[in-house]
């Protein structure tokens, strides 16, 4: 059995989830909003979600979501508006690996995904609202004027019923200074 | 038909002038890049699931006995150039890029700076 970092299992539940909306994520506040009905009632804690002027956000997760475009696993494509992107996966193909990997982890938090992306995913945006704000712990943090809803809660290293070598591969391909220096070093011409 | 080129790396050609002489690991080192030069398109492993623009270009293979350091290989197909990136200084299973200053293989050649190049060192 291997292990992988938390930040991995950050940016791979993250891709998971984007990978689970058929036609993109309509936008990052729809993607917040579904993270967080995913993760309040998870053992593991990816993203730690606090109560701001956009209801419940996770400044990580908007963090773990540039860092999945700056490699190029997902794209953004602005809306017709001009106010905002749709989020999508750049190649399909690893999906099945990642769900394979996820079902290694945490199989009830892949099914929550599952779950909450068909339920919520594509709500239109009133009623994901309004679901939004009448959550009963959002509701909660309101009265109390408190802006933490829940902290992050994931160990250092996350164990993986998967071989070390492909650990290896899933943490290599999710990590941006890799992907980043590898890109570079890919373009051989443009380097001379 | 043209052949391969195999090319060096600064990051690489600096971890190989500081590898001990004589050492198992330099010796390890030569062979994988005698393998290398005998066969360049099926030397090492491709890394799995990269996306597109990066999938089967990036290799690895292990030097240090029993699989401990990964040797990573670019590979140009176009060009028809493999060349030696780097060897990641952390054992197999200690992956930790954040303090690893990978920052400098995007750096032109000639202004990358001793400092960084020493975390590259393998002791």
């Amino acid at each position: 059995m291997g292990t992988i970092s938390k930040d991995t299992f950050k940016r791979l539940v993250l891709l998971y989830t984007i990978g689970r909306f058929k036609d993109g994520v309509y936008g990052l506040f729809r993607l917040n909003k579904v993270v967080y009905f995913v993760l309040k009632d998870t053992r593991l804690k990816p993203f730690g979600f606090k109560r701001d002027r956009y209801g419940q956000h996770s400044n990580d997760l908007d963090t773990i979501n540039e860092q999945l475009l700056s490699m190029n696993h997902t794209k953004a494509t602005p809306f017709e508006s001009g106010q905002g992107n749709k989020y999508s996966l750049t190649d399909k193909k690893n999906i099945r690996f990642h769900s394979l990997a996820m079902s290694r982890i945490d199989a009830k938090l892949k099914e929550k995904i599952d779950e909450v992306v068909k339920n919520y995913g594509y709500l239109p945006e009133k009623e994901l609202l309004q679901k939004a704000h009448s959550d009963p712990e959002f509701l909660e943090a309101v009265e109390k004027d408190i802006d933490l809803l829940f902290d992050e809660k994931l160990p250092n290293r996350i164990p993986v019923d998967l071989s070390d070598d492909d650990c290896e591969d899933l943490e290599l391909s999710l990590d941006p200074n890799f992907i980043s220096a590898m890109t570079y070093l890919s373009d051989w011409k443009g380097r001379r | 038909m043209k052949s391969y080129k195999i090319v060096r790396h600064k990051v690489f050609r600096y971890q190989y002038e500081h590898l001990a002489q004589n050492s198992l690991l330099i010796r390890q080192v030569d062979k994988q890049l005698e393998i290398i030069e005998k066969n360049p398109e099926t030397a090492g492993e491709a890394l799995k699931y990269l996306t597109p623009h990066l999938a089967g270009k990036i290799k690895r293979l292990w030097v240090g006995g029993s699989k401990k350091y990964r040797m990573i290989i670019m590979v140009h197909k176009e060009e028809k150039i493999i060349e030696v990136c780097f060897i990641d200084p952390r054992l197999r299973g200690k992956l930790n890029y954040k303090t690893l200053p990978l920052e400098i293989l995007e750096m032109p050649e000639d202004e990358i700076d001793a400092k960084r190049l020493k975390r590259f060192i393998l002791k």
